[in-house]
């Protein structure tokens, strides 16, 4: 199984603060990866490196065998879903689906249309396709967001704290449903999140960030059956070993 | 039935308009300020002549091009601050203070004196007031643009004209069509100044050419004309346009 995902000495400032410190990890082809850290110290920064829409100082940063800073192709094999869905208002749902193809490839194709009608089942908006987006709900507005990063068929999901500002149950149903995209597309997806339990629940990896200037403390391989209950003892036990990484000194 | 009563307001605004007209003609009494019925009846006369709709179609040519012109100026102008901070502050500090304080009159005067009677110093007095208030219009626009839909559309793509076409002139469109709006309603208020002095055809110059010839009430009839025209236009274009499309751009 090949690298995805490859980070080595990551680091990034933003003038004089100092916020990648060294940051290093793997991610394998077809894993579903969360990085969890707390709000602010650079989760989406490093998002933002991957998708080449931030620079970086020093470091080597592969996305799917390519060199970001010398090699755009990777581009073509991802798909991003960020933290706010991003629609745009005077589209449809399905017109703002066809949007991340119509980017990507000028103009769509007959194979293209049935993508996007294909991912709009997949996320279950197809009885809302000539909906505004004023007209759904958060759950709902992130969801045209997530089948509008599939429609491009990437190979490599990142998705940017998508599920915060949502409430538990629209989350949980989210949750469920990036899982059975992440099973039945064979993605390999990085996840970022600052809730642990979140990340417990999803991730086959957990890579945890500390604090700014932000280093990894901690790269944790999760072993637990699916579907996971959160409260069960080794569930329990996880969050807690991840709590105790949080509030530690160094790394773990 | 909502159509219905408007224009039944629009009818009696009008009806009312009249009869103060007619009121003050009468108390007036000469020559110089003819009534509504001398005037209707010249306007028919006029509406009959071929040679009115060439003058209306000499002017109508006259305010598209000019607007035409100005509106590519302004959209140059207008965009620039996207995607140069100098060319724009230069626009900003020199060539905008400049459009905006020459009046419309002087413009008529420069440009009839460099172009004769070719009628092409109309067309450049429509293009130079109108350029200061499309590049206002969609300076505005350019600043209140949603920066997080363009990083979005980033992710998809590199190529910058699929971006622009796809997000940044949709989000453009509402100030698009404002400065369109306030250009066409300035446009056909300096148009006829423009034939006044640079023109051998036009309404402007029918109405300059009527004044000079003490025929007051045809001159009335003109101006009856142009009200006509403005009014039409914008209600015929820019009202139906906004009614039907350009909410969806506004609110989705």
């Amino acid at each position: 199984m090949g690298e995805a995902i490859y980070v080595d000495g990551l680091r990034k400032s933003y003038g004089k603060l100092l916020v990648l410190d060294g940051v290093s990890f793997k991610v394998k082809d077809g894993e579903f990866c969360c990085v969890l850290g707390p709000s602010g110290c650079g989760k989406t920064t490093l998002l933002k490196i991957l998708a080449k829409l931030a620079s970086f100082d020093e470091g080597v940063v592969r996305v799917g065998g390519s060199d970001v800073k010398s090699d755009e192709s990777y581009l073509l094999d991802l798909g991003v879903v960020f933290q706010e869905p991003r629609l745009l208002k005077w589209r449809t749902v399905r017109d703002n689906v066809k949007l991340s193809v119509e980017l990507r490839k000028g103009r769509l194709e007959e194979s293209d249309e049935r993508e996007v009608e294909r991912c709009l089942k997949l996320v279950g908006l197809e009885e809302y396709a000539d909906a505004y987006p004023h007209e759904l709900s958060g759950g709902m507005k992130q969801r045209v967001a997530l089948a509008r990063a599939l429609a491009v068929k990437p190979r490599i999901l990142l998705m940017d704290e998508p599920l915060t500002g949502l409430d538990v149950r629209t989350r949980r149903e989210l949750q469920d449903e990036i899982l059975k995209v992440w099973l039945g597309e064979r993605l390999t997806i990085l996840f970022v999140t600052h809730d642990p339990r979140e990340a417990i629940y999803l991730a086959e990896k957990i890579v945890v960030f500390s604090d700014k200037p932000t280093r990894v403390k901690a790269i944790i391989d999760v072993r637990l059956p699916r579907p996971r209950d959160l409260n069960s003892v080794d569930a329990l036990e996880l969050e807690k070993l991840i709590h105790e990484i949080f509030y530690s000194e160094g790394n773990v | 039935m909502r159509s219905v009563k408007r224009l039944a307001k629009t009818a009696l605004s009008m009806a009312t308009i009249a009869l103060l007209w007619f009121i003050a003609s009468k108390a007036y009494n000469s020559p110089l300020f003819p009534g509504p019925i001398e005037v209707l009846y010249s306007f028919i006369i006029l509406s009959i002549r071929i040679d009115t709709w060439f003058n209306v179609a000499t002017t109508l040519n006259r305010v598209l091009m000019g607007v035409l012109l100005g509106s590519l100026v302004g959209l140059l102008m207008g965009l620039s601050p996207r995607y140069s901070l100098k060319i724009s502050r230069f626009i900003e500090l020199t060539i905008q203070p400049v459009l905006e304080s020459v009046p419309a009159l002087c413009w008529a005067l420069i440009f009839a004196v460099l172009f004769g009677l070719s009628g092409v110093a109309p067309i450049l007095v429509v293009a130079a007031s109108i350029t200061p208030f499309f590049t206002i219009n969609l300076w505005e626009g350019v600043k209140d643009m949603d920066e997080n839909l363009i990083e979005m559309s980033w992710a998809f793509t590199r190529k910058k004209l699929r971006v622009f076409r796809h997000v940044i002139l949709p989000m453009l469109y509402p100030y698009l069509f404002a400065a369109f709006r306030s250009s066409f309603e300035v446009a056909w208020k300096v148009v006829i100044l423009g034939e006044v002095f640079g023109a051998v055809d036009g309404l402007g110059y029918m109405l300059w050419l009527s004044f000079s010839s003490y025929d007051i009430t045809r001159m009335f009839a003109w101006v009856v004309y142009c009200a006509l025209f403005i009014a039409l236009f914008d209600y015929l274009i820019f009202d139906l346009v906004d009614k039907h499309f350009m909410r969806r751009w506004r609110y989705g």
